[in-house]
């Protein structure tokens, strides 16, 4: 069935968001509902975070962001330290790459007006 | 408008929709196990249904009914809801393919299909990270390391056949007609095209978490990673949501680099039937793929990513649009 892009991207959001709701309501709640058991007894590890025998009270979660960047790290030892000391640039000078992209906006821009 | 609504819903929740998603997800399930048994030199499940078919039915039902437990520093229901229209995501693809009686398309709707494929990785994330734990929090980085290499030079080789296709039939970058013309263009652009293949196979394994990818899930090494802390209903969900992309990217793969529906044309039960066919064939593969290989640690397998699928994934994408 052939359709414009917009009104696909419509019925594919839709599909998707019924589709969803379908599975959240069958598979979670429905079977929470008719067949979800519960323990009888329910002891104090119940819910907690439990290491080597003992409640964790206050775990340590480790940054994302670190450990993504350990990876790549000792994934690409020297291009890393280049990329990292460019980005880390870039991010110090954001109001010099904005004013750039700017400006190479407005010169597009002109070059399109020029050429149409 | 009543017909259409009434088959847009028959579409979206029966077939080619969430139904038939699930009954895929029951017999590839027992096809990985049995696989694995016989290359491990084990029987494989055996017990529910005939030849042990409905084992992972089973094991579903099972962990579906178990108490919803998650820890004190987890959250309770958004992640749920986002598995959830991950889930819906995955099966509302399969109406942009000739799997569906009536399949929808529009020009460049490859690009709703290859954000409703990216939405689904970060709805795996969400869900791990929603019940944290150190294990898991190590397992989501790694996963996120591997999905930043493997993500673009999935999407770069999936837009190989695409762009050939537009050049040459003019499908306009629509999924579905693409895959109508896909077995002409080996012909048309054969070294683009191998090079998209290759690319293409090697991301989707890293993208499915298969060996040798798997680090996000390490089991000895990090007790399951990603899904330490999942149990009950919500490990079921997310492992649906897993096993539902194991469907989807290989469909996408058999539509896009063997041929679609070839012999067929079309939409309906033989074209569809091709299309099944050559999605088991990549399945069996990648299932031998994960049994028969070690694992990578994780700067090995972002390093072999970066290093050797950026330039292929690139140069296909290169000589697709020059040659």
């Amino acid at each position: 069935m052939l359709l414009d892009l917009y009104t696909l991207t419509a019925v594919v959001a839709a599909a998707t968001a019924l589709t969803g709701l379908v599975v959240y309501f069958v598979f979670y709640w429905l079977f929470q509902r008719v067949a979800g058991r519960r323990e009888a007894e329910e002891d104090e590890v119940k819910r907690k975070i439990v290491f080597s025998g003992f409640i964790v009270d206050k775990p340590e979660f480790p940054s994302l962001v670190e450990l993504v960047k350990d990876i790549y790290s000792r994934a690409f030892r020297r291009g890393f330290r280049v990329v990292e000391r460019t980005s880390r640039g870039l991010v110090v000078d954001w109001y010099l790459v904005g004013y750039l992209l700017m400006l190479a906006l407005l010169i597009a821009g002109v070059v399109i007006w020029l050429t149409r | 408008m009543v017909d259409q609504v009434i088959w847009f819903l028959f579409e979206s929740l029966v077939y080619p929709g969430l139904v038939f998603v699930v009954l895929l997800i029951i017999f590839t399930q027992w096809l990985y196990r049995k696989l694995s048994a016989r290359i491990q030199y084990r029987r494989g499940p055996i017990h529910s249904g005939p030849f042990g078919l409905l084992q992972p039915l089973a094991d579903l039902i099972k962990l579906l009914a178990k108490e919803d437990v998650y820890n004190v520093f987890g959250l309770n229901i958004p992640p749920l809801v986002v598995i959830s229209l991950a889930i819906g995501a995955l099966s509302s693809v399969a109406l942009l393919t000739p799997l569906a009686l009536k399949p929808l398309y529009a020009p460049f709707d490859a690009v709703v299909v290859l954000y409703l494929l990216a939405f689904v990785p970060f709805a795996i994330a969400y869900l791990a990270l929603s019940n944290p734990n150190p294990y898991t929090s190590v397992g989501v980085a790694r996963y996120l390391a591997l999905l930043i290499a493997a993500e673009p030079p999935f999407v770069l080789s999936f837009l190989v056949p695409l762009v050939i296709a537009a050049r040459h039939e003019g499908t306009e970058y629509s999924v579905y007609l693409t895959s109508n013309f896909s077995y002409r263009l080996w012909a048309e652009n054969p070294a683009s095209m191998a090079l998209a293949a290759a690319s293409s196979f090697i991301a989707v394994m890293a993208l499915l978490m298969v060996k040798p990818f798997d680090s996000p899930e390490a089991e000895a090494e990090i007790y399951w990673g990603l899904f330490t802390e999942l149990g009950g209903p919500r490990l079921a969900l997310g492992m649906f949501a897993k096993f539902a992309e194991r469907i989807v990217y290989p469909l996408f793969f058999a539509l896009l680099f063997l041929g679609g529906p070839w012999p067929f044309q079309g939409s309906g039960l033989l074209p569809a039937t091709a299309v099944l066919l050559k999605y088991l064939a990549v399945y069996v593969v990648l299932t031998i793929v994960d049994n028969s290989l070690p694992r990578y640690r994780p700067d090995q397998a972002v390093e072999f990513l970066i290093k050797y699928l950026y330039p292929m994934s690139v140069l296909s994408l290169v000589l697709a649009v020059v040659l």
